[in-house]
């Protein structure tokens, strides 16, 4: 190359990045809307997911939206007490520790609760009420291998017997610990399973499932994510212990 | 190959003969995954469904392309001592366009592709391209040189993504093809689990490496 002239680096550099960071805010903030709202519309179809309803058909828009107008939300501390759109601004205040604030109740998103106070967090359970039955799809999260794991729960009236599953992962090795996700056969395997024995969480992943209604068979190959499906229950279900037994009393 | 500057600056139309080339020889003679062997993390990684990896191949085409551009129009400008550094700049702002793009026009693809589509960061394809090319040719060529590279690292994605999807899962594109093509002679296809691991994309790209070299003696090695 012939010579030339240098730029001085430091203002090359900080005149470079600088429009760089401009393109890619300008284009985040515009395209960020879109983004947020395919968001919403892929948390619906996964709540919708594991509600054993054949009327559903999850890959027509008309028929989520149409489904989910018989969804109600509403969020349930570990304590009991129950949260609607309505008190908004009380949940709110309890966003310590640096989580976000929501701008509506459907937001509520575990990841985010992950970061208060554990006495401050809140859990969202959604009610799907068609004419003839009724479910409760519960969240949960936890650890996966690689990162986290969540889940969502539909149970039926009895919030005992699982009605399905929904597994999603952020990071978790394809063909091995993404199957929980992917396998429709270790997903019907939780179907009828009974979560509670009693009063505690009973349910469980194993590498050789006994023959019960709180065991399923884990992923060979994927120890660690199986096992993480376990505590993933055992922790994301005590949660809802006092809201349930508060309903079943009613 | 990739020193050389193009010197012919006979044109006829809008692309001479050695633009043409340019934009040729990386889909065979100078593959960049098969004879350059660059790029092969993401071949394993993408390859298991078609889609994935058209949606993987376009993504990288778009940033080995204005990735070359960028880096060609600056190239006499840019500082030699933070030439590599200016070059990741350019690529990791790319990326992060298709990124943001891609989640709000192609979500599924989008939710599925993430953590590769942040990985063309490091796609040595690119930053090969860029240092051994658009550093020293005019911003028409580097433009044509991604362009083909990006071309020929896609059409052999997307070929392993066909034979994986076909043999592992039965379908191309999520079409039952196998199933319903056994049936005619009343037999069933049992899926090739192996096909579906990364680790079967070795075997492919070996596959594909031979073939090639069986149909194109000059691009056996003679000593």
């Amino acid at each position: 190359m012939e010579e030339k002239k240098e730029m001085n680096v430091y203002l090359y550099v900080f005149i470079l990045t600088s429009v760089t960071a401009l393109i890619l805010s300008l284009l985040y903030t515009s395209l960020n809307p879109i983004f947020e709202a395919n968001k919403a519309e892929a948390k619906k179809k996964a709540i919708l997911s594991c509600v054993p309803d054949s009327t559903i058909d999850l890959s027509n828009q008309e028929s989520v939206t149409k489904a989910y107008e018989k969804v109600t939300m509403i969020a349930v501390s570990e304590q009991g007490e129950i949260y609607t759109n309505e008190n908004l601004e009380t949940i709110n205040t309890l966003a310590t520790g640096g989580a976000k604030k929501y701008k509506a109740l459907a937001e509520l998103d575990l990841a985010n609760e992950e970061k208060k106070e554990s006495s401050n967090r809140l859990y969202p359970v959604y009610k799907y009420e068609n004419d003839e039955s009724k479910y409760y799809i519960v969240a949960i999260r936890g650890n996966g291998l690689w990162d986290k794991i969540w889940a969502y729960i539909a149970l039926e009236e009895d919030l005992n017997t699982i009605a399905g599953v929904y597994f999603d992962h952020k990071a978790e090795t394809p063909g091995l610990g993404a199957e929980i996700k992917d396998s429709d056969k270790f997903k019907a395997q939780f179907i009828n399973k009974k979560v509670f024995d009693g009063s505690r969480v009973a349910f469980t992943v194993l590498k050789r499932a006994k023959k019960g209604e709180h065991f399923v068979t884990g992923i060979s190959g994927a120890t660690i994510t199986s096992d993480g499906v376990t505590d993933m229950f055992v922790s994301g279900m005590s949660y809802y212990k006092t809201y349930f037994s508060a309903l079943k009393n009613q | 190959m990739a020193e050389t500057t193009v010197e012919t600056k006979k044109k006829s139309g809008l692309l001479g003969k050695e633009d043409i080339k340019l934009l040729k020889d990386p889909l065979h003679s100078d593959n960049p995954i098969t004879i350059q062997v660059l790029g092969i993390c993401s071949a394993l990684a993408v390859t298991g469904s078609v889609t994935k990896s058209l949606v993987m191949a376009v993504a990288l085409i778009f940033v080995c392309a204005f990735a070359s551009l960028i880096i060609s129009i600056l190239r006499n400008s840019i500082p030699s001592s933070i030439r590599m550094i200016v070059q990741l700049l350019v690529i990791a702002g790319l990326v992060q366009i298709v990124e943001i793009v891609l989640g709000a026009f192609a979500y599924t693809a989008y939710v599925e592709l993430s953590v590769f589509i942040g990985l063309i960061i490091t796609n040595c394809i690119v930053m090969g391209r860029l240092e051994a090319f658009a550093m020293g040719n005019n911003p028409k060529q580097a433009l044509l040189d991604g362009i083909g590279n990006g071309l020929g690292y896609g059409w052999i994605l997307v070929a392993m993504a066909v034979v994986r999807e076909l043999f592992g899962k039965g379908t191309f594109m999520g079409w039952e093809i196998m199933n319903p093509l056994f049936a005619i002679v009343g037999g069933e296809y049992t899926l090739n689990n192996l096909m579906v691991l990364p680790a079967s994309s070795l075997f492919v790209i070996g596959i594909f490496i031979w073939v090639q070299r069986n149909v194109d003696d000059e691009l056996v090695d003679k000593s």
